[in-house]
């Protein structure tokens, strides 16, 4: 359009042209119509004028003979407009003058007819007689009454549409040229203001259809055009905005880590991104128009389907986790989001289908549960799954009024052929008793591994308890065949404890439990055999339940105290501390010894904060004998296993020196050869971070347990403790002579200091002094004491701790 | 002819005489030799029209008066130019252009035949 004449242009102009030259033309025609009325009135009204004008003044030229004036008469008026001719005639009608308009277009070809012969007046109005359009007009000259001539007029009617066509010619070409150059300047006029704007509105809309949108189209003016070129920049704006946006969201669709499907309403697939591709193995043009049931596999129930298009169809998002098979007939799991499109309306055009591939955590849950409840050693439900299978049977059991028995079984003395050897031993033997534990039970029956080597086996849908005693004796019976480990014929063991639903109890726990019991009980009772629950067993339970509950008030209640044996010098007899004894002062049942408390303390994890109490108290009263008696005065404690290897023991051991004000070197822990057996790591550095806090480290019961000896080496040990079981013969008894003299020598080998526990005579004193032991404990040497009376003992006494003046005696007393 | 057999009827000038003659308003006209020649009867009518049925002798005509209490010098001066143009260019142009053949000095008595005819015609003397 830019640089051309513009056809919108041409159209404008000519149809202006047509409006004006319409408009223009109707008037010209009227004005033409009423001008040659007024034209042909003025010609006649001038004829009339002029004739009897004339014919007023003519009578004197006609009395006169005057002829040549008459002819002027007659030539001035013929040349009036409309006047075809003119004449004078007289009386009786005879022309007398002779001019005739040559040049009239209505005589000129009467003239031409006539050929050489003069034309006469005669000729010419006998030839124009016949003519409608000539009016003829007669003015009679009179004189004194009496007609002398006439003057004769022929008045043209075409003159006044000749000339009001000439005047209508005129005034057309006037209006020709007013069209013309209205036109032109409308034209000019429209091109700039319209025609331009609107050719920089197509060219902006050519630049967006080309995917232009960011040149905007150039505002000149602030008119409806300016208008509607800002309206076009805004809405190409607008449309770049959405594009946009419609880009970002095709491109989170196209590259969305979830598969995306778009059907129409019929389930044809209209389109799918890479990834569903990626994912099903089927390519776009594959599956265009066909329905998403090709990833069927089969093993979706209908019903699935069925509720998916329910509920799809009524609007609403389906959601679910189904299995579907890819293009090259891999099963995977998907996680499917369905929902329908709908348009403004609400009217459902499309659906959508968001699929994620979750085979990999499918597994990994399986895999999660599968660990969750089953071991990992055997492949047998764990505790978690024992349970919820022990309750959903015991719901089954109440239902068909059946019995349920409940086994706990424990290998004997497995703990020993894991140590003899080893672990790998020790599992593989744990496997086989898996094995034939699941072979010596049905298939509806639950065989359970609850950790080491403690197995639970549910046994359902029983008539009687002797069915479950027929299925422990088959069991004890298998578990005695020989198992071969290493080549090598190994035999087990183990021991049974049976509860019985719902005769022992209705409640799943409280079954195992019993159980549990029973298999101690059945322990107790030799190994390699099965005991069913018991009254007797229920009221042990029941006592231990007791003593828990009161165990854990003793502490809250200030139940427990110490009382501390005081050790001396084996040398001299001198006071050089005490070894701190626990008591439980127990409303209803006295005091009690730690034999009758400390196992359930360590199995209820009661003994960290009993421990706690008891450094605690140890520390502070030795530091306050240290003030009131002898600043080298020391204390013992003794320190469980548990305690030991619990994570803040370090932690609680340096906060109790630091708010005891005990200086590390008089506090001796006690500990026993369990603890060095098992040389780990953690051990070693536990121990060496004690000796880094001065407390000297003493065996307990040294000689009793399984040690190698090799731990001396090891450890930073400083004492070692004669335990009292050798003190029983000595000195007669020369194996136990042998004993003491064998730890006396060695504790010397090492450089170690010796204490003599169990003391009770003064044979007994006399010979470990001979042996050279360093200290003395036992009722010999006094009972243990309440902290108050240890004072007075010190006052009985004589001399100063050896100890502190015989630095070169490792931990001594 | 003899007076009773026509009516003589007089035009306002001789052209008028002989055109009103061709247009019928009489039988003949009497004109000098020189009227139906002149332009303006050519305009109006057809000579071939018209026939010359006599022709008298030469009579003078037009006579170029002046006032009798001019002064004779100036009277014969006058009248020496005017009969003198014949003889110049320019003096000829001048008499062409007035549609005259010369002007020659005349008297009185030159206008003899005049009275006769109109004694004889018309019966009276002058």
């Amino acid at each position: 359009m830019h640089g051309r004449i513009s056809k919108l242009g041409i159209k404008l102009a000519l149809l202006v042209s047509m409006i004006l030259l319409a408009t223009l033309g109707g008037s010209a025609a009227y004005v033409w119509h009423l001008q040659s009325q007024s034209n042909a009135e003025r010609a006649r009204a001038t004829a009339r004028v002029f004739g009897q004008f004339v014919a007023s003044i003519s009578p004197e030229a006609v009395l006169a003979y005057d002829f040549t004036t008459l002819n002027e008469y007659a030539t001035e008026i013929s040349r009036q407009p409309g006047i075809v001719y003119a004449y004078f005639s007289d009386a009786s009608g005879r022309p007398i003058t002779a001019y005739i308009d040559k040049t009239h277009p209505l005589i000129r070809p009467i003239i031409e007819r006539l050929g050489p012969q003069p034309p006469t007046i005669a000729a010419v109005t006998a030839a124009l007689a016949d003519r409608r359009d000539i009016i003829r007009m007669t003015y009679p000259i009179r004189s004194e009454g009496r007609v002398l001539a006439h003057l004769v007029t022929g008045i043209g009617t075409q003159w006044a549409e000749d000339e009001s066509l000439a005047d209508l010619s005129r005034q057309g070409v006037l209006y020709l040229l007013i069209a013309l150059v209205l036109s032109v300047c409308l034209y000019l006029i429209f091109r700039l203001q319209v025609l331009r704007p609107l050719q920089r509105l197509h060219v902006g809309a050519q630049r967006a259809r080309a995917g232009i949108l960011d040149v905007p189209v150039e505002i000149s003016s602030n008119d409806e055009i300016g208008q509607l070129a800002a309206s076009f920049n805004q809405m190409m704006g607008q449309i770049q905005a959405e594009q946009e946006d419609l880009r970002k969201l095709s491109r989170a669709v196209e590259q969305s880590p979830s598969a995306v499907v778009i059907t129409d309403k019929q389930g044809r697939i209209e389109y799918v991104n890479p990834k569903f591709t990626e994912m099903t193995g089927y390519g776009f043009e594959e599956v265009r128009g066909r329905n998403p049931s090709i990833l069927k596999s089969g093993e979706t129930a209908p019903e699935t389907h069925t509720h998916l298009w329910e509920t799809i169809s009524a609007g609403m998002v389906w959601q679910s986790e189904i299995r579907n098979r890819r293009k090259n007939g891999d099963l995977y799991w998907e996680n499917a989001i369905i929902a329908p499109l709908k348009a403004s309306d609400g009217e459902i055009t499309h659906y959508i289908g968001l699929k994620e591939d979750i085979s990999l955590r499918k597994d990994y849950e399986e895999r999660l549960i599968r660990q969750a409840s089953f071991d990992g050693l055997t492949g047998l439900p764990n505790r978690t799954l024992a349970m919820d299978r022990l309750r959903q049977l015991l719901k089954d059991a109440r239902r068909a009024h059946t019995l349920v028995a409940v086994m706990f079984m424990d290998l004997d003395r497995f703990k020993d052929i894991n140590d003899t050897l080893g672990h790998d031993a020790g599992d593989r033997l744990l496997v086989e008793v898996a094995k034939r534990l699941t072979d010596s039970v049905r298939e509806k029956d639950t065989v359970a591994r609850l950790g080491g080597d403690e197995f639970v086996l549910v046994l359902a849908d029983l008539r009687a308890p002797d069915d479950a005693r027929m299925v422990a004796r088959k069991i004890l019976e298998r578990l005695r065949e020989p198992i071969n480990l290493d080549k090598r014929d190994c035999f087990t063991s183990a021991s049974i404890g049976v509860a019985l639903y719902p005769n022992d109890s209705t409640d799943a726990s409280l079954l195992l439990k019993q159980a549990d019991s029973a298999m101690y009980q059945a322990k107790e009772t030799g190994r390699n055999t099965f005991a069913f629950f018991t009254a007797a067993i229920n009221a042990r339970i029941a006592r231990r339940v007791s003593l828990e509950r009161d165990l854990r008030g003793a502490l809250k209640h200030g139940q427990l105290g110490l009382l501390f044996q005081p050790v001396v010098s084996a040398d001299d007899g001198a006071l050089l501390g005490g070894e701190a004894l626990l008591r439980w002062h127990r409303p209803g049942h006295g005091t009690l010894t730690p034999d009758g408390f400390i196992a359930l303390a360590e199995q209820t994890g009661l003994i960290h904060e009993i421990g706690r109490w008891v450094l605690a108290e140890a520390c502070r009263r030795c530091r306050h004998w240290q003030m009131s008696l002898d600043d080298k005065i020391c204390v013992a404690v003794n320190i469980s296993s548990r305690q030991f290897s619990s994570g803040d023991f370090l932690l609680s051991l340096r906060q109790t020196l630091q708010e005891s004000g005990l200086e590390g070197p008089r506090l001796h822990l006690e500990i026993t050869e369990r603890i060095l057996l098992e040389d780990d790591p953690s051990t070693r550095r536990r121990l060496h971070a004690i000796k880094d806090l001065g407390i000297a480290l003493a065996i307990d019961d040294f000689g009793t347990g399984y040690s190698s000896l090799a731990y001396l080496k090891r450890f930073p040990v400083d004492i070692l403790k004669i335990d009292r079981t050798f003190l029983r013969g000595a000195p007669s008894n020369p194996q136990d002579r042998a004993l003491i003299d064998a730890i006396v020598d060695l504790a010397r080998g090492f450089g170690l200091g010796t204490v003599a526990e169990g003391v009770e005579t003064a044979e007994q004193a006399a010979y470990l002094r001979e042996r050279g032991v360093h200290m003395l404990q036992g009722y010999f040497v006094s009972r243990p004491l309440p902290p108050e009376e240890l004072a007075r003992f010190r006052e009985s006494q004589i001399g100063d701790c050896p100890a502190a003046t015989a630095p070169a005696a490792k931990g001594s007393f | 002819m003899r007076p009773w057999e026509y009516q003589p009827l007089f035009a306002v000038s001789p052209s008028n005489a002989l055109i009103g003659a061709y247009f019928g308003q009489a039988d003949a006209a009497g004109v000098e030799s020189a009227v139906p020649w002149a332009p303006k009867v050519q305009q109006m009518i057809d000579l071939g029209a018209t026939q010359v049925i006599a022709q008298s002798k030469p009579v003078l005509q037009l006579p170029w008066a002046v006032r009798s209490d001019m002064a004779p010098e100036l009277r014969e001066k006058i009248q020496g130019l005017l009969a003198h143009l014949g003889t110049t260019e320019k003096g000829k142009h001048l008499l062409q252009q007035a549609g005259l053949t010369g002007l020659i000095p005349v008297s009185d008595r030159d206008y003899d035949p005049h009275r006769r005819i109109v004694a004889r015609v018309l019966g009276e003397s002058y």
